[in-house]
């Protein structure tokens, strides 16, 4: 505990955490502690700075002073927090309890740090949709947080906006007369509808640039989001990914921020992820933008002061025949495991040229009443999937050729491919995506799929522009070439991870571990001279197949000549055969008359 | 128990979020001298209810009050109670139904309305009566069907906690250690598809024998199984090393969902940690695990008192324990003076499935890591200087130039199988092992094998019956067992034991262990234990 003022003769318990105001915004800073007043009478904690005065917020939840003082329920709820903006020119605030018959001061001299010169900004152009920030605020929330969230709209840049009440009008936002109070969020007049929680702020010039990117062919724009601790600093970022209706079935990271064209909402309360999924069903993936400025700052909850719990989705709004929803890979998101019906064949394709164990590296996925594998493409189409192999396999996952077959089985799927990893766990591909230029990458590629904070985005099924061709499956009746035609989905899953016995440059230029970098430089000379060997080894045995090979292919080539030559030498025998058979002879005549009427 | 005529009792149905009603029921109600029940008027209790709890009231002078045992389903009820005591020690009583001695009303007084629920006052009744001398007990021969559970509101609780400082933490200490595990898992005496959780969280970032043996399982378990039993595979979900391989399985990660349960916990390598046993005990009523062996006690230099015990504790306190080999398990009970019954489940090989393996011979492979009880070093010291040698496990050592050495968990799988593949002749100089993969593996692709002649070898050569396995007394005999295998021709692989025969011995014992009943002493005697060293700690 930071030292604790006591007022003796009032029953005051005071203490400042921060002695000096802390910057939270080039403009803003506040001071927060902890004061208790037992048996008090009405009163109200007040910051005065330059001559002005803003009330501190209390009632902050303060489990570490309620400990200290033996659980007393009284030091439960001891927290405030005064926020305010910061002046000009150095200047000290004070702090004071004020009752209808009294002042207390608390503490005074506390520094405040100046205001920091903000970069001018050109004004935005008039004109624009009417956009309505809906806020919905239920009984109890604290007005700490309901007035940042409002502070946060009164800061806006861009002037064609409402602010809608939701429900009823806590007391403290009595003197607020340019908020309107609606029932519903459907009572809003705006053209685009953007819901923030009573917990969050908008960054300043949010809804200035989601409204330049409301157009007539936009139906959903949805911004990054800014994750803010309890008093505003920023903490984490959530840098969401283009929309991706496929990624969206199982991770509803469209979030909250998003500004909706009203008239699909339908009435809508809120922006919950069947919200979000019917506005996005009537609008049409087309219609919907992603923004990737973090517009929308998500307050993270404080274990001690507020822990601000969010309810998670238990299950995706979406439901299918045949599919069974499981947890995802990350909180938040789910897998719809879809199973391959009886009776499927799948066949895996795979290439001699990529050594001698491929075969051996699928076996024990393989059960033979399933799957057939074949060393090149085969001639005819026999099985319902098929999976193309194109790299030298080290390893894969145990779903591998189930995920592919199931996923490659759905209408909406055109090919299917996973995660293709090198020999050190580098993510080598994992779909292409069309960038601003039009230029088709992988922004995945050389990540380590080992690492805990992999994208989000990895982790879900979704669909990508294309693909490379290190694995991917597709149904009968499907080209490779033409997948992505009509409304079918080129898709990743990353529930089949092909792990290839190469390496990719970032492997290569990896940092040698430690404990190799302590080898001495005999050690090294050893260990290359050893890889030489074994390099100059594979070499030979890679000549010696490819010699093989080429023989076996003349060989074949020959074998087709010879066959060829003796079918011509049969027809050559037929037609000898014929001119001297005896009914060829008994037809001259009757040949020469034809030749006569035919004027040869 | 005294043989005086039991206290008539005053019912009274109290208004849950009513605490001021409540209270002015009982006053208005009791009657000095009656034992006190409170009722909810929506809870279902069972017939004939009241005789049995007033009996478990007044079988000792300091049960103050006494509940039923609240349960989801009747049929819960029946299955579990004739397994629980009579009575057990509750932190707390059921407002659904408690039935509370008259002289503790007369000597403490009703609930104080202080509280904002029926519930809340109750907590507080019990801790005052508690702090007194008293408890609060379970009639486990009764039943309360009572699926809600209101926890005290916030100001509620913050009271408790500011009056009782010891609240939150007894309900603690009873769901980890004092509660009866029969009770714990009571909801999985329903009927349900057998739900398993294959522990893989003592699995390290790099390929292992202890590594291949876990996936390999699982992998064939989960071909076997599915259907049959719901099959989740616990790590942690930021340890991502094998996530290559497991992607796709139902993760538990005990991070994030702590509050699931199994009917079999299982692990495929010993517990080396109280908290992994922690971990078993706790998510499933039944605890089995693998003995892989026993060369991290028996080594004083890799031993620890507290490996040592728990290694030995938990074999004991498991409801089956699975060992690699007969020579595991009977190291293990040697070494510890015990007669734990392990059952012993030979390891299977992936390798020689396809005629492409089947490569001739190049090199002389020597397998094992730097660890002493490996013998690579001695291996190589008798192997001289003989051409072509390839070492497979741990680091080069300086005095080994001439051979090519790679830390297995550098290479990659296909490489490993490559070496394999491409040897002319295995050599597998380890002193100690629970079993030998590698042993395995390259008598599946038909490589020679020399190993030497210890107990665990000999149980494999009965076992596999394999003319290419030889076997020498000691390492010096090396050099002359080489060089004539190197001469001869190596016999035609035969088919070896594979993953999947592996998978359905396991899975038959699975099916034999939910055949069975709860082990209810084991259950209650390794809770027992874990609850000590709890105490201890």
């Amino acid at each position: 505990m930071a030292a604790v003022v006591l007022h003796s003769a009032e029953n005051v318990l005071f203490a400042l955490d921060t002695p000096a105001a802390v910057p939270v915004t080039p403009a803003e800073a506040y001071v927060k502690g902890w004061f208790v007043w037992q048996n008090a009478p009405e009163f109200e904690l007040r910051l005065a700075l330059d001559g002005t005065e803003v009330c501190a917020f209390t009632g902050l939840a303060r489990p570490d002073v309620a400990r200290h003082h033996q659980n007393n329920p009284a030091f439960k709820y001891s927290g405030f927090v005064a926020r305010f903006s910061r002046p000009a020119i150095p200047s000290a605030a004070k702090l004071f309890v004020r009752t209808p018959e009294k002042e207390i001061l608390l503490a005074e001299q506390i520094q405040v740090p100046v205001l920091e010169p903000s970069v001018s900004r050109p004004l935005p152009l008039p004109g624009g949709p009417l956009v309505s920030v809906v806020l919905s605020i239920p009984q109890g929330a604290h007005p700490y947080l309901v007035m940042r969230a409002i502070e946060s709209l009164r800061r806006q840049t861009y002037a064609r906006s409402e602010i809608c009440l939701i429900g009823h009008r806590p007391a403290f936002l009595e003197d607020l007369d340019h908020i309107a109070l609606h029932e519903s969020a459907a009572q809003a007049r705006g053209e685009f509808v953007l819901f923030l929680d009573y917990r969050d702020e908008l960054a300043p010039t949010a809804l200035e640039e989601l409204a330049a990117r409301l157009a007539d062919d936009v139906d959903l724009v949805y911004a990054d989001e800014q994750e803010i601790d309890f008093y505003g600093h920023p903490a984490g970022r959530f840098t969401k990914p283009a929309f991706d209706p496929e990624a969206f079935l199982s991770w509803n990271y469209v979030g909250k921020g998003a500004a909706i064209r009203r008239n699909l909402l339908g009435g809508a309360e809120g922006d919950s992820w069947a919200v979000l999924r019917d506005v996005v069903r009537s609008a049409g993936p087309a219609r919907v933008r992603h923004l990737p400025n973090a517009l929308y700052y998500s307050r993270k909850g404080d274990e001690l002061v507020a822990p601000l719990a969010r309810e998670t989705p238990s299950s995706p709004p979406f439901t299918e025949p045949g599919v069974t929803v499981e947890s995802g890979l990350f909180p938040g998101s789910f897998r719809l495991r879809r199973a391959v019906p009886a009776g499927i064949r799948i066949g895996v394709v795979l290439r001699p040229e990529d050594g001698a164990f491929q075969r051996a590296a699928l076996a024990p996925l393989i059960d033979a009443r399933q799957v057939t594998v074949y060393d090149a493409t085969p001639a005819g189409v026999t099985e319902d999937v098929y999976i193309f192999i194109n790299r030298p396999l080290d390893t894969v996952n145990h779903f591998f050729l189930d995920e592919l077959a199931a996923q490659a089985l759905r209408e909406e799927c055109g090919i299917v491919t996973g995660i293709s990893l090198d020999r050190k766990g580098r993510i080598l591909h994992s779909g292409l995506r069309r960038d601003t230029t039009g230029r088709l990458t992988d922004s995945f590629t050389g990540l380590s799929f080992r690492a805990a904070d992999l994208p989000n985005e990895l982790n879900v099924v979704r669909s990508v522009d294309a693909i490379s061709d290190e694995f991917f499956a597709v149904r009968r009746g499907i080209s490779p070439q033409l997948a992505r035609t009509g409304d079918r989905s080129v898709l990743v899953t990353p529930y089949a991870v092909a792990t290839f016995d190469i390496m990719s440059e970032e492997s290569m230029s990896e940092e040698p571990p430690e404990e190799q970098s302590a080898l001495d430089a005999a050690s090294r000379l050893r260990q290359i001279a050893s890889e030489r060997n074994y390099l100059k080894r594979e070499l030979a045995s890679a000549r010696e197949t490819l010699a093989k090979l080429e023989a076996s292919r003349c060989q074949d080539l020959k074998t087709r000549i010879r066959e060829l030559e003796a079918t011509l030498e049969t027809e050559r025998q037929i037609g000898r055969d014929l001119q001297n058979s005896a009914s060829w002879k008994l037809t001259a005549p009757l040949r020469a008359c034809l030749r006569l009427v035919r004027g040869k | 128990m005294n043989d005086q005529p039991l206290p008539a009792v005053t019912t009274v149905r109290v208004a849950p979020s009513d605490i001021t009603a409540s209270n002015l029921a009982c006053q208005s109600a009791w009657k000095p001298g009656h034992d006190l029940l409170l009722l909810d008027p929506d809870a279902e209790i069972s017939q004939d209810f009241l005789a049995e709890m007033q009996a478990v009231l007044h079988l000792h002078e300091r049960h103050a009050a006494v509940s039923p045992l609240a349960v989801r389903e009747t049929g819960i009820f029946e299955r579990i109670s004739p397994l629980l005591p009579r009575y057990s020690r509750a932190p707390a009583a059921l407002p659904a139904c408690v039935l509370i001695k008259a002289e503790i009303i007369e000597r403490l007084g009703f609930f104080d309305e202080i509280f904002h629920s029926f519930h809340a006052a109750l907590d507080d009744f019990v801790c005052r009566i508690n702090r007194r001398g008293y408890s609060s007990v379970t009639a486990n021969r009764t039943y309360a069907l009572f699926d809600r559970q209101n926890d005290p509101s916030e100001p509620d609780r913050d009271l408790l906690l500011y009056r009782y400082p010891e609240y939150e933490h007894k309900f603690a200490f009873y769901d980890n250690f004092e509660r009866d595990p029969v009770e714990q898992f009571a909801i999985l005496s329903a009927p349900h598809r057998p739900r398993i959780l294959y522990d893989l969280f003592h699995l390290t970032p790099s390929h292992s024998g202890t590594s291949d043996f876990g996936l390999n399982l699982l992998r064939e378990l989960w071909k076997q199984a599915d259907g049959e039993f719901e099959l989740f595979v616990g790590t942690h979900l930021a340890e991502r090393f094998f996530m290559h391989e497991l992607a796709g399985y139902r993760i538990y990660d005990d991070a994030a969902r702590a509050d699931e349960m199994f009917d079999l916990a299982f692990k495929p390598s010993q517990p080396l940690s109280w908290t992994e046993l922690r971990r078993l005990d706790r998510l499933a009523p039944r605890v089995s695990f693998t003995l892989l062996d026993l060369i991290g006690v028996r080594c004083d230099y890799l031993n620890s008192p507290a490996r040592q015990f728990v290694l030995q504790r938990a074999a004991k306190l498991s409801d089956y324990v699975f060992a690699l080999s007969a020579f595991a398990a009977s190291d293990f009970n040697a070494f510890f003076a015990e007669s734990v019954p392990f059952h012993t489940i030979h390891l299977g090989t992936n390798y020689g499935r396809t005629p492409d393996e089947l490569l001739p011979g190049e090199h002389v492979l020597v397998v094992g890591n730097n660890f002493a009880h490996k013998g690579v070093t001695e291996a190589l010291a008798y192997l001289g200087t003989q051409p072509d040698i390839v070492v497979l496990g741990g680091k080069p050592e300086p005095a080994a130039s001439h051979v090519r050495w790679l830390a297995s968990g550098d290479v990659s799988r296909q490489h490993m199988r490559d070496l394999f593949s491409r040897a002319r002749v295995v050599v597998y100089p380890s002193y100690y092992e629970g079993f030998g993969l590698p042993v395995i593996d390259a008598l599946a692709l038909g490589k020679p094998v020399i190993v030497l002649d210890s107990a665990v070898n000999r149980e494999l050569d009965a076992s596999f019956a394999n003319r290419n396995l030889h076997r020498i007394a000691t390492l010096s005999a090396l050099p002359g067992v080489l060089d004539q295998l190197l001469r001869t021709e190596p016999t035609p692989a035969p088919e070896m034991r594979r993953w999947p025969d592996v998978a359905a011995e396991y899975l038959n014992a699975f099916r034999m262990l939910f055949r069975r009943d709860w082990d209810v002493g084991k259950m209650r005697e390794r809770r027992a234990f874990l609850r000590a060293l709890a105490a201890s700690d």
